[in-house]
């Protein structure tokens, strides 16, 4: 028998704006996560996989549906020990970090919200675990390039020693070479600390590098499961998943469907 | 087969209240009828290459050439008013990203017209008939409800789109096209894809195609310039890419994660300060 789930999300709806306004972003989807595994969400913008994450990481309270979070059901409303257990990664580091916050001060804010000591030692900890370094405990994130930040943006996730960390396009604001940087820590971190991961991507290459196991949505729904061994197979089931497969190959005149008449 | 633009020692400086930056350090390359690619990570000047070609450096750049040459105008040397009659008549330029480019208080329609040249001598009417055809050509299937929309009514995919629309008004004989499709959706950039595509095989512009994207360029291009920190490293043939043989064009394309790469470690970029020079 399998292990129960660390993550069971079943039919969740989130949808935004009232009456003829409303939009469905994500409809009735459900998939489980298994403890230490990395799960990933692939599809376009507008597609509700970064709705996914930020209703099952408390911030839009906007939702219905069954979520469990490792046995526990979630209701919109989230205690400060879910936020122990449950952290995220976002996009854009640029964003995500408070320009006027030191490292030191921005690593020592979750442990201040959860009344946790020693904030000295594990600051410290924290900054070699994610390759940082005792040097920059003293910097203001302008003084860090792309993938530095994002080292810290994971380290202060990572701080609360969390179970779950959510992951929205954590490498699509950076380059080739440092996403490789951040790709390779990531995994190097899950493995260490047994972390269960969901990865939101729109990039099919970093999904299927990362994960076992993918859903692939359009439109507020899950099209389809698949394991990442049929993408290396190239024997996906469902027509949108290999329209993806095919576009992250690069240019092909043959995919854009209408040939272009006498411009 | 002569090339429409030659770009010979191309320099691009920047003066900041610090220090001088050397954004473009010594660049040459020429374009005929054909599609080249510009790949390079962020701040490694391929924009800045792009923008200099159509001399909108911003007032704090310092351009210098050898040579800069469009077909016969010489335009390291031209005017600001010599380069009104090529900036979108001879040579035209795709930005990234339409939210930004297009004016968010003027129809889509009203826009394209804008860039028909005034020497048309065109009725309204006349006008209006050739902006229809023209969003046509780039696949917007109602193109009167498009016409009639304002840039905030319409998805990226069709705004891009409309840029390329607007730009091919002129019928330019060279598109300088920045990052085109980052912003779309990998179905989108396809059809955007086939479109520019379709203008270079069939109309004979040449086309200098800036983008971080390696694979996109290796297929989509015909031939490709790998920059690093201001220096063109490496020239092939697109699809010679993959038998790159300078250390910094193997490195991106080892640290690339691809399909069938999982449970293995990235390679990661070291970076040799050699290829400053190189």
């Amino acid at each position: 028998m399998s292990p129960a789930p660390m993550i069971s999300v079943q039919d969740l709806r989130v949808s935004f704006g009232t009456g003829a306004n409303r939009v469905t972003a994500v409809d009735g989807v459900s998939f489980a996560v298994k403890p230490d595994e990395t799960y990933g969400l692939v599809g376009e913008s507008g597609c509700g996989k970064s709705t996914i994450l930020r209703a099952l990481c408390g911030l839009n309270p906007n939702w219905s549906g069954n979520v469990a979070i490792g046995g526990e059901q979630m209701t919109p409303q989230r205690t400060r020990s879910f936020y122990r257990r449950v952290q995220m990664v976002f996009q854009d580091p640029y964003g995500s970090l408070h320009p006027r916050h030191i490292v030191n001060t921005t690593l020592a804010e979750p442990l201040a919200i959860h009344g946790i000591g020693d904030a000295d030692e594990r600051i410290a900890r924290i900054l070699i675990q994610v390759g940082l370094g005792p040097s920059f405990r003293y910097r203001y994130p302008h003084q860090l390039s792309g993938g530095q930040r994002q080292r810290l943006a994971i380290a202060r996730a990572l701080i609360l020693e969390p179970q779950v960390l959510l992951l929205d396009e954590p490498t699509s604001a950076l380059d080739v070479s440092v996403q490789a940087e951040i790709l390779n820590l990531l995994v190097d971190l899950r493995e260490r600390l047994g972390l269960t991961c969901i990865l939101v991507s729109h990039d099919l290459a970093v999904v299927a590098h990362m994960c076992d196991r993918i859903g692939v949505m359009n439109a507020g729904h899950l099209l389809e499961e698949l394991p990442v061994s049929a993408l290396e197979n190239n024997t996906p089931t469902h027509p949108y998943t290999s329209q993806l497969l095919a576009a992250s190959l690069g240019y092909d005149r043959k995919l854009a469907p209408e040939a272009v008449e006498d411009i | 087969m002569t090339p429409q633009l030659i770009v010979e020692d191309l320099h691009v400086r920047f003066r900041t209240p610090q220090r001088m930056v050397h954004a473009v350090r010594g660049v040459s390359f020429t374009v005929g009828r054909e599609k080249i690619g510009i790949v390079g990570e962020s701040g490694s000047g391929k924009s800045q290459t792009g923008r200099a070609i159509l001399k909108l450096t911003p007032p704090n750049g310092i351009v210098t050439a050898q040579r800069l040459q469009f077909q016969e105008i010489d335009i390291a040397a031209a005017s600001e008013r010599a380069m009104l009659r090529v900036r979108g008549r001879r040579i035209s330029m795709i930005m990234q990203d339409p939210k930004h480019a297009l004016d968010p208080v003027m129809r889509v329609g009203t826009q394209i017209a804008e860039a028909i040249p005034d020497d048309a001598r065109l009725s309204r009417a006349e006008k209006r008939d050739r902006v229809l055809a023209m969003l046509e050509a780039v696949h917007i299937r109602n193109p009167a409800r498009v016409h009639q929309l304002y840039p905030h009514e319409v998805s990226g995919g069709m705004g891009q789109r409309v840029m390329i629309a607007m730009m091919l008004m002129a019928d330019p004989d060279l598109l300088i096209a920045d990052e085109p499709t980052s912003a779309l959706d990998v179905t989108v950039r396809m059809q955007v894809l086939a479109i520019l595509d379709d203008l270079v095989t069939r109309r004979g512009l040449g086309l200098i195609f800036i983008s971080h994207d390696l694979n996109l360029v290796a297929t989509f291009c015909d031939r490709v310039l790998i920059m690093y920190a201001g220096r063109i490293v490496e020239e092939c043939a697109a699809s010679e890419l993959q038998n790159a043989t300078h250390p910094y064009t193997r490195g991106l394309l080892a640290s690339l994660p691809r399909i069938g790469s999982r449970h293995s470690k990235l390679a990661v970029l070291a970076r040799d300060p050699a290829w400053l020079d190189g």
